[in-house]
């Protein structure tokens, strides 16, 4: 036998299910998957409209669709859009911000399960997983952030430079919350598949309880008129989800005053307070979120 | 001789029964059923120094696959640790994870680069890629109109061309025809040739004398035996 003449690269420790090996390294790691994302992210967007003749365009008409029927139903039937000016780009931005966090949410929930195959077979940093999912929803977003502009072009008026701002927050909340969840409920699905159907049920109550279809104001003066009004009202906006639509509204929607005169200021110092200390909380729940999915995903193909 | 893989004190355990649902793991946590284990592997312990192949032999269900998922990393250990190098490429089932709806070529890309590799440097080998699967005529098709053995054929070429420091190859070698298994290991005694490290699971006597340096005998996933090929062979005989 001849002497290796292969030099030795670097090594991986694989430890026991419960051990991790720290946060660090598994950032560490799941950067070094760069090229896996990227890959993962056009098999999910290449494979899903294949063969279709729309392709990429069909990401867009769910949302369009979505606000058609709520810029109908509720802004003329219910009588909405009566107190909220150009309502329709009023509730695309909350939807696209709300697409955004759910699509990522429920496909980075199931997406362990669905991707059984390559668990069981494959080793690669498993965090990539739900970071696609994260991803898929970003480039929807994207294309769903063109047609807003064109709706700035429609109705003539762009939302203001400073205002803009706010996305930065934005952004740092959305990135860490839908990340995090998508860890968390991935690997919980994989050990209870009730946990899907969870899901399913909890973006339906997060929609309706951000203020995506109607403006925060409406809640804030239902819920003054209950008992326990300040409790309640403080418990609506600790909400992320309508933190992020709020503070994305603030920063796209262009008229800041409703018709009724009512000053459409978010965001005074108390709400720019409660804005960055959700991204603190946010980020905080992303390394919690990952320590929980280090420790779990340890049994993972056994589990699948 | 340096050591490439060390297999330190390994364990695995699988549970025999299941809770699936929030239900049951909320009333029957306690039932005595879900803590039944078995271990399917108990105190591993060996090392595979650079550049040699490890022959891993034993009967059915004696926890070699589990072994060689542990030391991929498909599986995690219950106890002990195992440290090998992060260039690996496990032949345990070929062409998990390709897109059936992608083509070849395109299955050589996302394939490679679950397997570590970047775009460039895939690009760079597919040529020869294609060239070893054998498949230029239908590399351009989607791969879910392949056969079986044109399927094996390509996740092989991929994976021996992802320039793996360690080769773990488990039973998949059956699937294809004699030529292209006979290519599959004068390409294995090639890459013996340039100091890549191997472990290799089989039921073949055979292969184990070609191919291997040492072997190792498990048995009810304990270690039976370890050494020389010749003696560790007369050991699995010996088995009661």
């Amino acid at each position: 036998m001849t002497e290796p003449i292969r030099k030795i690269g670097p090594t991986v420790t694989l430890v026991p299910i419960g051990r991790t090996t720290g946060v660090f390294k598994d950032v560490k790691d799941l950067l070094g998957a760069r090229e896996l994302l990227m890959a993962l992210l056009n098999r999910e967007l290449a494979g899903r409209y294949k063969g279709s003749v729309l392709g990429i365009g069909w990401s867009l008409v769910r949302p369009l669709v979505m606000l058609f029927i709520y810029g109908v139903v509720v802004g003329q039937f219910l009588g909405a859009a009566r107190s909220v000016e150009q309502f329709g780009i009023f509730i695309f931005v909350g939807l696209i911000f709300w697409n955004l966090l759910s699509e990522s949410i429920s496909a980075g929930s199931t997406t362990l399960t669905t991707n059984s195959a390559l668990l069981k077979k494959v080793w690669f940093p498993r965090e990539v997983l739900p970071l696609t999912s994260f991803a898929v929803s970003v480039v929807n977003f994207f294309f769903q952030s063109l047609v807003l502009i064109i709706g700035y072009a429609i109705f003539g008026s762009w939302p203001s430079i400073e205002n803009l701002l706010f996305l930065v927050p934005v952004f740092l909340i959305v990135f860490p919350v839908a990340f995090g969840a998508g860890l968390i409920l991935s690997v919980l699905n994989v050990r209870f598949r009730d946990t899907q159907f969870i899901v399913e049920v909890g973006l339906l109550l997060g929609f309706w309880l951000s203020p995506i279809l109607y403006p925060w104001t409406f809640a804030m003066e239902f819920l003054a008129g209950l008992p326990a009004s300040n409790f309640l009202q403080q418990l609506y906006l600790a909400n992320p989800f309508a933190l992020v639509v709020m503070a994305a509204q603030q920063a796209l929607w262009p008229p800041m005053v409703t018709e009724a005169g009512l000053k459409y200021q978010f965001f005074d110092s108390v709400f720019s307070t409660r804005l960055w200390l959700t991204v603190l909380a946010s980020w905080v729940f992303l390394i919690l979120a990952q320590r929980i999915f280090a420790r779990l995903s340890g049994s993972i193909a056994a589990d699948l | 001789m340096s050591t490439v893989v060390e297999i330190n004190n390994v364990g695995r355990e699988f549970r025999k029964y299941y809770q699936s649902t929030f239900k049951e793991f909320l009333t029957d946590r306690h039932a005595k059923k879900f803590n039944k284990v078995f271990w399917a592997l108990r105190n591993i312990s060996f090392n595979v120094e650079s550049g040699s192949t490890v022959g891993l032999i034993g009967r059915n269900g004696s926890g070699k696959s589990t072994l060689l998922k542990i030391i991929s990393g498909v599986l995690t250990p219950s106890e002990g640790f195992v440290t090998r190098p992060v260039a690996t490429a496990a032949l345990l089932e070929l062409g998990a994870g390709f897109q059936p709806d992608m083509t070849g070529r395109e299955n050589i890309f996302l394939n490679s680069a679950i397997l570590g590799r970047t775009k460039k440097q895939t690009q760079s080998q597919l040529d020869s890629i294609i060239d070893f699967s054998g498949i230029e005529e239908f590399i351009d098709t989607p791969v879910k109109f392949y056969s079986s053995g044109m399927y094996a054929r390509l996740g092989f070429a991929i994976a021996i061309h992802t320039d793996p420091e360690l080769l773990l190859v488990d039973e998949v070698l059956a699937v294809g025809d004699e030529p292209f298994q006979s290519k599959c290991f004068s390409k294995i005694k090639q890459m013996q040739s340039e100091g890549c490290s191997i472990v290799l699971v089989t039921h073949s006597a055979q292969n184990v004398r070609d191919f291997c340096d040492s072997a190792v005998l498990l048995d009810h996933g304990t270690l039976y035996s370890i050494g020389e090929v010749d003696e560790v062979l007369e050991n699995y005989q010996k088995l009661p």
